[in-house]
């Protein structure tokens, strides 16, 4: 199969496919057979974009959140797991100043903000939200059912908010996306429609600052991850077609990928620098969003853990509803790019 | 006079002398006499931090907004003036989508965020809200009384969300208490208490980005005529007057660097922003949008006569709308010896 453009796409979370990215290994290690690297930012067409999501992009390839490639793989969609990662991404539960909900116990009977994407195909967010609180309630010995959900509709669409740019390296969601991605919840907390909000990652920190919010709960992210990761492990994915014809470019990938989680380890301020970038953060808040090793977690692998952690995402999604299908996980994991790397480790300068 | 500790803050805004405390280059120029050059932030006394403000700590020296310092001035401060840079940033006026507010002619009839800080001793947001709408709407052919201003009363002091660590160089105005800063607007704005809000610099990107709001009208700042569009500007370089007077030779030094820092930033567009970024609380993308793409070059400090007229500018403004205790002689207020003596300490060539 002869290839002239892989398109790639990334969720504003920290991953080692970012730091590659800007460090412009990937260009490089590409453009030595020709193949041009695109961002699905660089195309304007809504379809396009929206391919971070379905992953309907003939050749492309994806590291971030895991709700939408199962999802799609659900709904029949050809695409390959190709390694996990794991990093802190802190999950809070925010209440008002004054709302008198100060600890997970106070939900009891108030109501949470439950939002439901409308026009999105997959609503990863409301999945998001929904397992967050439960893992906040459940640790305080509550549920779900002894809280009120607030069903809150938004119409806007995920790739409603995309960058305006076009740059061939720009990611979909600036940092003026992240700013307003729970805009909705926000007002509807300081309207009063909704007692708390869940929020995750930058954007636990940039909503804590801008209203000044209690952090009533935050899920334990110690242990075995299978027992607090939401939304993760991130996945690297690459298009079915491309893993089966062309198993060296997805290990090439694998390969760099891997060694700009080595590099990062070694340079935690210009990664913090990096991830602060790709979260649409200010350098500062990095550690608060993702705790302060984050430059050590963005390693991909395959290991059982990950894999259970992997596991617990997809029955969860499954007993709420998200998924059309089970999905055979062995099938859907695909080991050859990740057992072939070693081969393609760059050569000591 | 004998003097062991140099005060020091700065505004969440882009000045040299922010780039000279993150280069190293105060603490090393007054290390050399066994001086040490601690931010107001270092200590968690409110009086201390307070300072910021009022200009009360002995020995202290502050570059930012020149309304506190025109302010505390005309109550007694004995502080003075020793350089003044000007740098661009936004002023916009902010309305939700559906308000039916799209330019400044909108704002007719419409009711406009006036904040009041109750306890504070000097409420430099509202001048600069006041000011800032002023400038808008006289674009536009109206005044005050074409609007309704909604007075609102904000119990926060400014310190109360200054930043909690106590590090020596550390800002007092952290990342967290600028996402912060205009809560108490944006929520009357979503909850549909007010019809605009204004924001100016680093606020308004971070305001529109969450609030999912509108910029209806902008203050040209295109011209020549500072005087015309400048906000809590210039932005005063000051130190205390028994420091100026005792110990000239302090003050010249710290011009000489925050100069030598406003030409290495000149210099270093990439690494200035990023510091500019630190300084203001935002993600390094939004500098350019919310300073403009040249904010790096527009960081030097004069005392030009260009830069003063714009500083009477601002004092009569404030005077006209009752912040000042009295009328100030800014000729008096400026000290111009700093300035000249600071080429006599300029770094040799290494």
């Amino acid at each position: 199969m002869t290839i002239d453009t892989i398109w790639y796409t990334r969720c504003p979370v920290p991953t080692a496919f970012a730091v590659a990215l800007r460090l412009g290994w990937l260009d490089a290690e590409f453009a030595r057979d020709g193949i041009a690297f695109r961002s699905l930012a660089a195309s304007r067409d809504a379809s396009v974009r929206q391919s971070h999501f379905e992953h309907t992009q003939a050749n492309s390839v994806r590291h971030g959140g895991v709700i939408p490639p199962l999802l799609t793989r659900a709904r029949g969609r050809d695409l390959r797991v190709v390694g996990l990662s794991v990093s802190g991404s802190k999950q809070r539960v925010l209440a008002l100043p004054g709302s008198s909900i100060r600890t997970a116990e106070d939900l009891k009977g108030r109501r949470l903000s439950i939002p439901r994407r409308v026009n999105d195909p997959i609503d990863f967010w409301r999945a998001t939200v929904l397992r967050g609180f439960d893992l906040v309630l459940t640790a305080a010995g509550l549920s779900l059912a002894d809280t009120k959900l607030v069903d809150l509709p938004v119409a806007r669409t995920f790739v409603d908010e995309t960058t305006a740019g076009t740059g061939r390296q720009d990611a979909l969601w600036d940092a003026t996306a992240m700013l307003g991605f729970q805009r909705d919840e926000l007002a509807a907390l300081l309207r009063g429609e909704v007692d708390a909000i869940l929020t995750q990652g930058a954007t636990s920190v940039t909503l804590r600052g801008v209203l000044g919010a209690t952090v009533v709960a935050e899920v334990d992210e110690t242990g075995d991850p299978s027992t607090y990761v939401n939304n993760q492990p991130f996945p690297l994915t690459v298009s079915g077609a491309l893993a089966e014809e062309r198993t060296d470019l997805a290990a090439r990938l694998v390969a760099r990928v891997r060694e700009a989680a080595d590099w990062a380890r070694d340079h935690e301020v210009e990664t913090k620098r990096i991830i602060a970038a790709e979260t649409g953060l200010p350098e500062s808040l990095v550690d608060e969003a993702y705790g302060p090793a984050v430059h050590r977690q963005l390693d991909i692998d395959l290991s059982p853990q990950r894999l259970a952690a992997f596991r617990t995402l997809h029955d969860d999604l499954l007993a709420r509803g998200f998924l059309d299908r089970p999905v055979d996980l062995d099938a859907f994991i695909d080991r050859r790019p990740l057992a072939a790397a070693a081969d393609f480790a760059r050569r000591a300068a | 006079m004998s003097i062991d500790t140099i005060w020091y803050t700065r505004c969440p805004v882009p000045t040299a002398f922010a780039i000279a405390v993150k280069l190293g280059w105060l603490d090393e120029e007054f290390e050399r006499d066994g001086i040490v050059f601690r931010s107001l932030a270092s200590s968690l006394d409110p009086v201390v931090r307070q300072s910021h403000f009022a200009h009360t700590q002995p020995n202290s020296t502050r570059h930012g907004g020149a309304i506190p310092p025109l302010v505390t001035r005309s109550r007694g401060r004995d502080l003075r003036l020793v350089g003044l840079s000007v740098t661009s940033w936004r002023q916009q006026v902010l309305a939700l989508p559906g308000s039916g507010i799209k330019g400044a002619a909108d704002l007719k009839g419409r009711r406009l965020s006036i904040p009041r800080r109750v306890n504070d001793p000097i409420d430099f947001w509202r001048a600069t809200v006041l000011r800032g709408f002023d400038l808008v709407l006289s674009q536009a052919g109206l005044t005050f009384d074409d609007v309704v201003p909604v007075d609102f009363q904000i119990q926060r002091r400014f310190i109360d969300d200054a930043t909690a660590t106590t590090d020596r160089s550390e800002i007092l105005w952290n990342a967290g208490f600028m996402l912060g800063y205009q809560r108490d607007e944006a929520a009357a704005l979503l909850r549909g208490d007010v019809d605009a809000i204004f924001t100016q610099g680093g606020g308004g990107v971070t305001v529109l980005g969450y609030t999912g709001a509108r910029v209806v009208a902008e203050v040209d700042d295109s011209g020549d005529d500072l005087a015309s569009f400048v906000n809590n500007q210039p932005f005063t370089l000051t130190v205390s007057g028994a420091l100026a007077d005792v110990r000239p030779d302090i003050p010249a030094r710290l011009v000489a660097r925050v100069r030598e820092a406003a030409g290495w930033a000149h210099d270093n567009e990439r690494e200035a922003k990023r510091i500019i970024a630190a300084e203001t609380g935002l993600p390094e993308q939004f500098v350019d949008h919310a300073y403009g793409p040249k904010v790096h070059q527009q960081l030097d400090i004069d005392l030009t006569p260009r830069r003063v007229a714009a500083l009477q500018t601002l004092h009569d403004d404030l005077l006209s709308r009752d912040f000042l205790a009295r009328p100030l002689d800014l000729d008096a207020f400026i000290d111009r010896r700093p300035l000249a003596g600071a080429s006599d300490f300029a770094r040799r060539a290494a």
